[in-house]
């Protein structure tokens, strides 16, 4: 008995003391490991320095000399967003103690325009204070405008657009439809696809795209089309308002919305990052944000780095906006006369 | 195409599960555990971190079933876990929009198992009896990355066919030992693909069912050998009869599970389980 129980407990430890003979050796965290992880990681996963003009290994070459293993975590930090920020994509980005979350995009970066879009604004001039909002998962703004407009926000790409057309049905003499993507951070596309197709009678493609699967500057999955499917046929006029935070996802919501024929886009440019993106975690536990998708438009025209060109452009200025005029939604108003 | 290992693997579980059913020709054949216990995990996968995390499932439970014929034995073995894991002390950083601090959270890994057993009786001395059989090993595991700004999901599922070995010593007339030892030959394994989110993975998930999601990430899961994809377990467990029905039992199992593609997986779990069975 206790020969066994002796084994036992022998087999017990053993087991239990034998982790790193399985695992991947722990990486290096000093600065220059570090530095080298993210030149790496970007190699592999990467997929848009074709279309951003970008040449890595250059780039690399030119700040590694600036970093070495007693590099401290301030010159690391400082490197790593300098070097990060030639790609000016709004889904490039690093996370790390005690910082403010870092965006390569030039827009987020510098945080350009960021205070044009003011939903108070919208609520109390426009909406008069008659709206219904949610927090949450569930985000969005929506009220009538005069005239039977309706008026709907989305800052996000979620579960939240299930709301668009309730809200169509619960005003059914509205005169048309306002959906307003500015500021509009992103999600899961497929829940605004899946809601547009109720406005939509004609099934056409959105766009198409691929994905890196492998670490060659050439491994990408096939080519994918997303299409706008046709299940309703919501005829009014929709105008859809953008600006320089419509991001991803909610980029691809305006490529869906745009296949409409009723459709109008109005205000600035989008941000020009239509890809999706994945984060991995860095050797030192700091966290980077990727893109890993080109995508392309039915015209084989990529939106990466440009942005989605509106049909009428505005821009907000902070004077007007101060007074409680907001012109890119004056201007969409005027659309409807 | 993705139905087909589905339907095949729902149909054996029944139909053995129907054959046990038929085997009892005696009183007291059949028993119902319960356990709960310390369960800990050290992972790494290369597609989301070069770092390891470690962690514990406080929520946890196993169910199994067992039936012990003359020379034979089934088993069915239901278990669930959410670990909650970390790579490192929590830090805190700073929002973009309002500056506010905040705290990146632990990761969470959720595992289902599903497993069914046949061993068949290969030596039956005084006190020393050897079983040797198969069983098919189901895992699936739900992993929710917390780095800081993002929530990245992942995913591998392993439905695995598994050579096993038990042996169970006579300690005196109520209680005894088991060991057990299994490997997995290879199996259906699915996993999130190289870049986490790519078309077929969003495409997989536009439903928003969970159900329905599974299965399509199971659907796109292939045939993998035991060049690709590793498990081992290896467990010991000491029983002590308390009546003729009850017996206590406690368990020590640890578990190694490695995948190598599209990156290096390695898994390590360590069960101490505590548990009641009941006999019928």
């Amino acid at each position: 008995m206790k020969k066994l129980f002796l084994i036992a407990l022998s087999i017990i430890i053993s087991l239990s003391a034998c982790n790193k003979m399985f695992l991947e050796p722990s990486p290096s965290q000093n600065a220059k490991a570090v530095f080298d992880q993210v030149y790496q990681d970007f190699r592999d996963y990467y997929a848009l320095f074709e279309e951003r003009n970008v040449n890595w290994t250059a780039i690399y070459n030119e700040f590694s000399p600036q970093i070495n293993t007693n590099s401290s975590d301030e010159q690391l930090y400082q490197v790593l967003t300098q070097m990060l920020a030639r790609l000016d994509d709004g889904h490039v980005g690093l996370t790390a103690p005690g910082r403010e979350v870092f965006y390569a995009n030039r827009f987020y970066r510098e945080k350009l325009d960021y205070e044009l879009f003011k939903p108070s604004v919208i609520k109390e001039k426009y909406l008069k204070n008659q709206f219904m909002e949610s927090d949450g998962d569930e985000d969005y703004l929506y009220g009538l405008l005069p005239n039977n407009i309706i008026y709907i926000h989305f800052p996000n790409v979620g579960s939240n657009w299930q709301k668009l057309n309730e809200v169509i049905k619960q005003y059914p003499n509205n005169q048309g439809l306002i959906i307003d993507l500015r500021h509009n951070e992103g999600g899961d596309f497929t829940y605004a696809f899946a809601e547009i197709a109720q406005l939509n009678s004609q099934t056409k493609p959105v766009f198409r795209s691929r994905t890196k699967n492998g670490q060659g500057a050439n491994d990408f999955t096939d080519w994918h089309t997303w299409q706008l499917e046709g299940k309703g046929n919501y005829t009014k006029k929709i105008k859809v308002l953008t600006d320089r935070f419509t991001i991803s996802a909610g980029e691809r919501a305006v490529m869906g919305l745009k296949v409409m024929n009723n459709v109008q886009l109005i205000g600035d440019l989008t941000n020009g990052s239509v890809s999706t993106m994945m984060s991995r975690e860095l050797p030192n536990g700091w966290y980077i944000r990727l893109a890993t998708q080109e995508v392309l438009n039915p015209e084989g025209n990529t939106y990466e780095g440009i942005g989605i060109p509106p049909h009428i452009s505005v821009k907000n200025t902070l004077a007007e906006l101060n007074q409680g005029k907001d012109a890119v939604l004056e201007r969409a108003i005027q659309e409807f006369n | 195409m993705f139905h087909k290992p589905l339907l095949l693997l729902a149909w054996w579980l029944l139909s053995e599960f129907a054959i046990a059913q038929n085997f009892g020709d005696s009183d007291y054949k059949n028993s119902l555990t319960f356990a709960y216990g310390w369960h800990h995990q050290v992972s790494q996968d290369l597609l989301f971190s070069p770092r390891t995390y470690r962690g514990s499932a406080l929520p946890n439970l196993q169910l199994q079933f067992q039936r012990d014929n003359e020379n034979s034995r089934h088993r069915l073995q239901i278990g669930f876990n959410s670990f909650t894991t970390r790579s490192q002390e929590a830090f805190e950083y700073l929002d973009w929009r309002t500056l506010e601090k905040k705290k990146v959270l632990p990761s969470n890994f959720l595992t289902i198992d599903l497993n069914y057993s046949y061993l068949k009786k290969i030596k039956d001395g005084d006190k020393l009896r050897l079983f040797a059989g198969a069983g098919i090993e189901n895992q699936i595991m739900a992993n929710f990355y917390e780095f800081g700004y993002s929530s990245i999901f992942g995913y591998t599922a392993l439905l695995g066919f598994n050579p096993m070995l038990q042996a169970d010593y006579q300690l005196d007339s109520r209680q005894n030992l088991r060991l057990e030892l299994a490997t997995t030959l290879g199996g259906w394994l699915a996993r999130s693909p190289y870049a986490l989110n790519d078309d077929e993975y969003i495409e997989n998930q536009q439903s928003h069912r969970t159900l329905k999601t599974l299965i399509n990430f199971i659907g796109d899961g292939n045939f993998q050998t035991v060049n690709r994809v590793q498990k081992v377990r290896f467990a010991l467990s000491y029983f002590r009869e308390i009546s003729p029905r009850f017996t206590l039992q406690g368990t020590y199992r640890w578990d190694l599970f490695k995948v190598t593609r599209p990156r290096p997986l390695t898994l390590l779990q360590y069960f101490v389980d505590l548990g009641i069975s009941y006999r019928f």
